[in-house]
């Protein structure tokens, strides 16, 4: 008798078809993951953006993008240079010739990168989500909206790549901005109880971006069913990556890109 | 790094067919180990045979991760040699130099592998006789290989690695 039941509930585990997620872009969270111990670049690098961009199967990129005291645009995650870097301060409160002698504190010392100095060529077909940082983290001030947009203007050049430019702002006020400017703009969410307000004021919003564990699969839905778009982000174990994969967002920004892969497929 | 993988077995296989290079002391032990690297943690068993002061051990792995949790086979085969420099009754104490190679798949496309070759030294200590425990310690260097997509080719990219080592063994 025990055999029986094991023998069904083996035929019906083995045909239990493992769910198509095809239509889920995979996209790496600071190209590489952040603080990942298999990731052999660090995140926002060179290095790191052409090595997951080469993985078959890869969609795209997630950068932190931090505007410089001149207008030029760095890729860079933390708020002040020294937690990563050799370097002091914060971005926006230097110039291109400082910020161009920084190298990350790892055996690579791989160089603080440029936005305008990647090889583009490696974006073809790509999705590039650029998480756009509005605040100087050293002094409270703003950095320049306008100065932001205009030094993103170069990026128009990469249209023949079939490049997918999708910029994340944390601050409302540049929303319309951004939308004006001819980007796709994401936000992020932390509740249900913003997103109704979002999609009232600004109905110019894509998608929104949101951590796995603060959204429910039927609440994605919901806000799917607005005309949404969902980018979930902060997964990395393949119990939550299959997890934020069930909700069938339309991008997952993964700190695993190949574990990501495996689920997916 | 795959011609030194080469040249490693091929040492392998020569120390084990003059194995009496060393002396007539011989064991050789059969182990069950866990491990852990960038990469995974692994468990699989070992085959450790002794000579005198030398030892060369290899093993069959998988990654617990990979292959458990997202029923990925990320099998991984090692081969590591030393030499006791301390050798009491019980315990031995040895510096060791070691390979490891290591691959699973990731996607379902064209070129779907990533291979990992490791290198690695440091040092093992042993403790017991018919039954034993061991343990080691080795830093080296790690190289993923894997077809990038952007290149067209395959590519290898090399990063500093750890591996630490329990095991228990059986004298056979």
């Amino acid at each position: 008798m025990n055999y029986k039941i094991l023998c069904i509930a083996l035929l019906l585990f083995s045909c239990n078809k493992k769910k198509n997620f095809n239509e889920v872009l995979v996209i790496g969270h600071g190209a590489t993951g952040l603080e990942m111990t298999n990731a052999f670049y660090h995140y926002n690098t060179a290095e790191g953006i052409e090595y997951s961009l080469g993985i078959e199967g890869c969609d795209g990129v997630e950068l932190d993008l931090q505007m410089a005291k001149d207008g030029t645009l760095w890729l860079y995650h933390d708020s002040s240079l020294e937690s990563e870097t050799n370097g002091n301060s914060c971005v926006p409160n230097l110039n291109k010739e400082e910020l161009q002698q920084v190298r990350y504190k790892t055996l690579k010392k791989e160089k603080l990168v440029r936005l305008d100095a990647l090889n583009f060529d490696v974006f073809k077909h790509k999705t590039l989500f650029l998480d756009i940082r509005h605040l100087n983290a050293c002094n409270g001030e703003f950095v320049s909206m306008t100065k932001m947009i205009e030094s993103l203007e170069f990026l128009k050049a990469y249209a023949y790549l079939d490049l997918r430019v999708i910029c994340i702002l944390g601050y409302e006020n540049w929303i319309e901005a951004f939308d004006s400017a001819g980007y796709e703009v994401a936000f992020p969410i932390y509740d249900m109880a913003e997103v109704e307000q979002l999609n009232v004021n600004y109905p110019m919003i894509s998608g929104y971006i949101m951590k796995n564990k603060a959204f429910s699969k039927s609440e994605v839905e919901e806000i799917k069913s607005s005309g949404k778009k969902i980018f979930i982000f902060e997964v990395r174990s393949p119990k939550g990556i299959r997890s934020a994969l069930k909700k069938s967002p339309d991008a997952l920004i993964t700190d695993d890109v190949k574990a990501t892969l495996i689920e997916k497929y | 790094m795959a011609k030194f993988g080469y040249f490693v077995t091929l040492l392998f296989i020569f120390l084990l067919s003059n194995s009496s290079l060393f002396g007539q002391e011989k064991s050789t032990s059969l182990g069950l180990v866990f491990s852990v690297n960038r990469l995974d943690f692994f468990n699989g068993l070992e085959l450790r045979h002794t000579s005198n002061k030398a030892f060369i051990s290899g093993s069959l792995e998988y990654g617990i991760n990979r292959s458990l949790f997202q029923s990925r086979i990320f099998p991984k085969t090692t081969l590591g040699f030393g030499w006791n420099v301390l050798t009491t009754e019980k315990a031995t104490l040895a510096p060791m130099a070691f390979y490891a190679f290591s691959f699973y798949k990731v996607s379902p496309f064209e070129h779907p592998y990533h291979r990992y070759h490791e290198l690695y030294s440091g040092i093992q200590f042993t403790y017991g006789k018919t039954w034993g425990v061991k343990s080691s310690v080795l830093g080296g260097s790690i190289t993923e290989r894997y077809y990038s997509k952007i290149e067209n080719s395959q590519r290898g990219i090399g990063s500093i690695g750890y591996l630490l080592y329990l095991g228990v063994y059986h004298e056979l």
